[in-house]
């Protein structure tokens, strides 16, 4: 039934009806007309539409900058890192150009300060030496040898320091005796360290009849001197002159043969290294004052 | 106080810096840093009422002993030859290992020490891999759990006292 109906043709206007119609939409909806032909015509005006949208674009576009520089690192800053990591493993070299003068510059700049510093020390001292017996020394010295002053005070800043000395029994590694300035480390993890690369070193050459002599380290020294069933190591600091070297190994000798001739170090025991301590002590500085 | 020198040996890998460790410091690592030549450090143990100074050697495993320096070994009083029960490679050259050794350092008093007792499952799985072992296991060890650590060195003390 209700298909039927729709089926039905509508009933035909009268065409004065129609006109009448077409009259009342035309006055309706006037305005409405305007107003579509004039946005019509902003749309179709690009100047007109720049005038009229320009100040929401901006705004939007001000909000998206924000939100981007707010999550950028979130959002895309692993890659971006990854990215710069392979563009500098890239260019190492091209980057290594542009460094290397201004490494250059700091290199020159903290060698002009150290110098200053040097500089200062050695006025420090001429200073301090002012009308003092050991500035005639200087003095006299200077007139002599034909060095100047300064000279002879920057030796006697660098001269050689005893800071340890250790008796070490050879094969074992056990410490025998010790003296030291200054507590550094453990004495016995020290003679078994020097005892492993001295042993390593002689191992490692093959060469059966000579031994490590001098483990050197930045203004560091570590002068051995081996004897038949133990050895001497000497921590010094500063410059090492050949006749003071010699002077050194001398008076390890004679310590060696005044001090140790009757010991028998078959066990090693804390009263044993508490002796041998103590004569090392006694000995050596002997040899400090005596310089 | 009497000093002694101890060498901790074996392969690669078996756990001679986690016994030193767990040893000396009563710590556990589960990270493997191999060691660069040799670490020294030493501890104070004491046997009935004497006191002694261990100078502990831990040296960078190698497969075979005759590759680590010989002068590493010289003036040795006590030798700890480390396996991994869990490794049969650890052990395959062991006998021939202990005689180099004991030719050496004919003085010394050797260990062979068990070391990873804590992976394996039983007590038979124990039993089945020191049969398997060609000399006869003196300490079976975990560095991770600290079983028998203090007693190995506890009795190889004695035995160098002795």
């Amino acid at each position: 039934m209700e298909s039927k109906q729709h089926n039905e043709k509508p009933d035909k206007l009268d065409p004065s009806k129609d006109k009448l119609l077409e009259d009342l939409r035309h006055i309706l909806l006037e305005k409405d007309r305007e107003e579509l032909e004039r946005l019509k015509y902003i749309l179709e005006t690009p100047d007109e539409l720049e005038h009229y949208t320009a100040s929401i674009i901006d705004k939007r576009v001000e909000q998206r900058v924000e939100r981007l520089r707010q999550e950028f690192r979130s959002e895309f800053g692993e890659p971006v890192e990854k990215i710069i990591e392979q563009k500098i493993e890239m260019s190492k070299n091209e980057l290594l150009d542009v460094l290397t003068p201004v490494f250059g510059k700091m290199i020159r700049k903290y060698i002009s300060l150290q110098f200053k510093l040097l500089r200062e020390q050695i006025e420090k001292q001429l200073k301090k030496l002012k009308n003092t017996p050991k500035n005639f020394w200087y003095w006299f010295k200077s007139k002599f040898t034909g060095v100047n002053q300064g000279d002879l005070i920057l030796e006697e800043l660098d001269k050689p320091k005893i800071e340890a000395i250790y008796l070490i029994q050879k094969q074992s590694g056990l410490l025998l005796g010790s003296y030291a300035r200054e507590s550094v480390a453990d004495e016995d993890m020290i003679a078994g360290m020097l005892t492993a690369i001295k042993a390593f070193v002689e191992d490692a050459f093959q060469k059966e009849q000579q031994e490590l002599e001098l483990i050197e380290w930045e203004n560091y020294k570590v002068l051995i001197q081996n004897f038949n069933s133990y050895y001497i190591a000497v921590a010094l600091v500063g410059n090492i002159p050949a006749d003071y070297r010699i002077d050194l190994e001398q008076s390890m000798g004679a310590f060696v043969e005044k001090e140790l001739q009757d010991k028998n170090f078959e066990e090693v025991d804390s009263e044993i290294t508490q002796q041998v301590s103590t004569k090392i002590k006694e000995h050596f500085k002997l040899e400090e004052a005596n310089d | 106080m009497i000093s002694k020198k101890v060498i901790l040996t074996g392969s690669f890998g078996v756990g001679k810096t986690s016994l030193f460790r767990r040893f000396i410091e009563n710590k556990f690592d589960e990270k493997y840093l191999t060691t660069i030549g040799v670490k020294v450090d030493k501890k104070v143990v004491e046997v009935g009422d004497r006191k002694l100074t261990l100078i502990i050697w831990d040296i960078a495993g190698e497969v075979k002993q005759d590759k680590v320096p010989t002068a590493y070994f010289m003036g040795t009083h006590g030798l700890v030859y480390v396996l991994d029960l869990t490794r049969p490679d650890t052990y395959k050259n062991i006998a021939e290992d202990i005689e180099y050794l004991q030719k050496i350092s004919p003085k010394s008093t050797i260990k062979v020490v068990g070391n990873k007792c804590d992976l394996l499952e039983s007590e038979e799985a124990l039993e089945k891999v020191l049969a398997e072992i060609p000399v006869p296991c003196n300490f079976t060890t975990s560095a991770k759990t600290g079983e028998n650590v203090e007693t190995l060195f506890a009795e190889l003390s004695a035995a160098m006292l002795a």
